[in-house]
């Protein structure tokens, strides 16, 4: 599947990697080709261990894949050193995870600050009303610690939000909720996507949550197919 | 003749479990004079973290006091607290909780920038090369050694100048060899900065380098535990 696209914010061509450890080797992605559109919702599901984690790696610039090429809005993230990476990442992909990346010894202000001193742009969004929006108005002072899962993953998105992002990469961030909880946290995606025209690719082991995107992307034995 | 930069009143500390209220410390006093070192040890479970997460402001106790300087950390609400963390205390936990994708550089900087501390690069950078770390300031957390990752740590909880470093077993995921050059640089860069260092461990070879240790046992300070090591 070689995914050419016009107005694709991503695309991905042939990209493969392999793990090595001794005499072991893991194919993780195999010649994997996508594209994601401008302002598309995409979820990819596969299974755990199916490589939605490194995919996700690669594509945030974390991770170089063995062949193959990622680029971003034209750009090809290989070419970059890794200053311009960490640019990227910083100002126009946001990244969150399942068990959010938060400091623990900084409250969620200072978390959701900390992601937005890392961005060049001008905001017009300060941390306190990036999670005023999130419906954490009252958890603003609080540690992570002090904060339940739903709270502590609104807190990980609000710093994957917190430079407006072009594409958000969302690693499973409902994976550990239960659905009432699962479904706030989606509400967030959804609406930054709806407001903002964000690209969303949403990775998932679940086939419901996967629905609610517009397109539908498998990744299984290191290939992604479409669903 | 050093005034206390750390001084617990009667701290007790209790837990809401579903097994019911669970008392973590019980009435324990102590104080720790600008610049000293103090290593807290104890059994797994005796209150040793609960203590330092008091002392570092993370947490207020059920009764007592506990006051960082001049300030009474007890007394202040969770903001309060936050400014004051930010200030005064630099956190050096056993995992390193190193932002994956921040450099090394940008670990440390941030810190700085909390501050809105302008031009913080070449500190960083400074404070990384006196750690080893020359060849490792653009890397991301993942391309480093557990010693590296935790060095780089150091550099964070360092770079602010804070005037009490907490220390949580920061040596618990390390070999012995990577262990000693920690609290090494703990030590040495902690010392330039006249700040007060508290640190958990089960470390004994890293509590012995404190210049006093005091040990804990179920919520209380055993009184045969209050050892002064000789420097």
């Amino acid at each position: 599947m070689s995914a050419v696209s016009e107005g694709s914010l991503l695309r991905v061509d042939d990209v493969s990697k392999t793990y090595r450890n001794g005499a072991l080797e893991t194919r993780v992605l195999r010649e994997v080709s996508f594209a994601l559109a401008r302002g598309e919702t995409t979820s990819l599901v596969g299974v755990s261990g199916s490589g939605k984690s490194t995919l996700i790696a690669v594509l945030a610039g974390l991770l170089t894949p063995d062949s193959g090429r990622v680029d971003f809005d034209g750009a090809d993230l290989g070419g970059l050193a890794e200053r311009g990476r960490a640019a990227l990442r910083a100002e126009r992909i946001g990244v969150a995870l399942q068990a959010g990346n938060l400091i623990p010894f900084l409250t969620a202000r200072e978390n959701v600050q900390l992601a937005m001193d890392f961005g060049g742009r001008d905001r017009a969004t300060s941390a306190d009303e990036r999670l005023d929006e999130l419906g954490l108005a009252d958890r603003r002072h609080h540690l992570p610690s002090r904060l339940s899962g739903g709270e502590a993953q609104r807190v990980a998105l609000a710093m994957a939000l917190a430079n407006d992002p072009d594409l958000l990469l969302a690693d499973e961030v409902v994976g550990e909720l239960d659905s009432a909880t699962a479904e706030q946290v989606l509400d967030v995606v959804f609406d930054a996507w709806r407001e903002r025209g964000l690209t969303v690719l949403l990775v998932t082991h679940s086939r419901e949550l996967a629905q609610r995107t517009q397109r539908q992307l498998r990744l299984a034995d290191g290939r992604v197919y479409t669903a | 003749m050093s005034a206390a930069a750390v001084r617990v009143e009667d701290v007790s500390m209790d837990y809401e479990t579903p097994g019911g209220r669970v008392r973590a410390l019980d009435g324990i006093s102590l104080e720790v004079s600008a610049g000293e070192s103090l290593s807290i040890v104890g059994p797994s479970g005796c209150g040793k973290s609960t203590l330092l997460g008091l002392i570092g402001a993370l947490d207020v106790p059920t009764a007592g006091r506990v006051r960082i300087g001049e300030d009474e950390v007890s007394g202040l609400g969770e903001r309060e607290r936050a400014a004051l963390r930010r200030g005064v205390c630099g956190f050096v936990f056993q995992a390193d909780n190193l932002h994956p994708f921040l450099t090394v550089v940008e670990n440390v900087g941030f810190q700085l920038a909390l501050h809105g501390a302008d031009g913080g690069a070449e500190r960083c950078v400074e404070l990384l090369v006196r750690l080893g770390l020359a060849d490792e300031l653009g890397k991301l957390p993942d391309q480093l050694s557990g010693g590296q990752r935790q060095r780089v740590a150091v550099a964070r909880a360092l770079i602010h100048r804070p005037a009490v470093i907490l220390a949580d077993e920061p040596t618990g995921a390390l070999d012995a060899g990577n262990s000693e050059r920690v609290i090494d640089l703990v030590i040495a860069v902690g010392g330039e900065i006249g700040a007060t260092l508290v640190m958990v461990t089960h470390d004994p070879e890293a509590a012995a380098r404190m210049d006093r240790t005091v040990t804990l046992r179920d919520g209380r300070l055993t009184t045969a535990g209050v050892i002064a090591h000789a420097r």
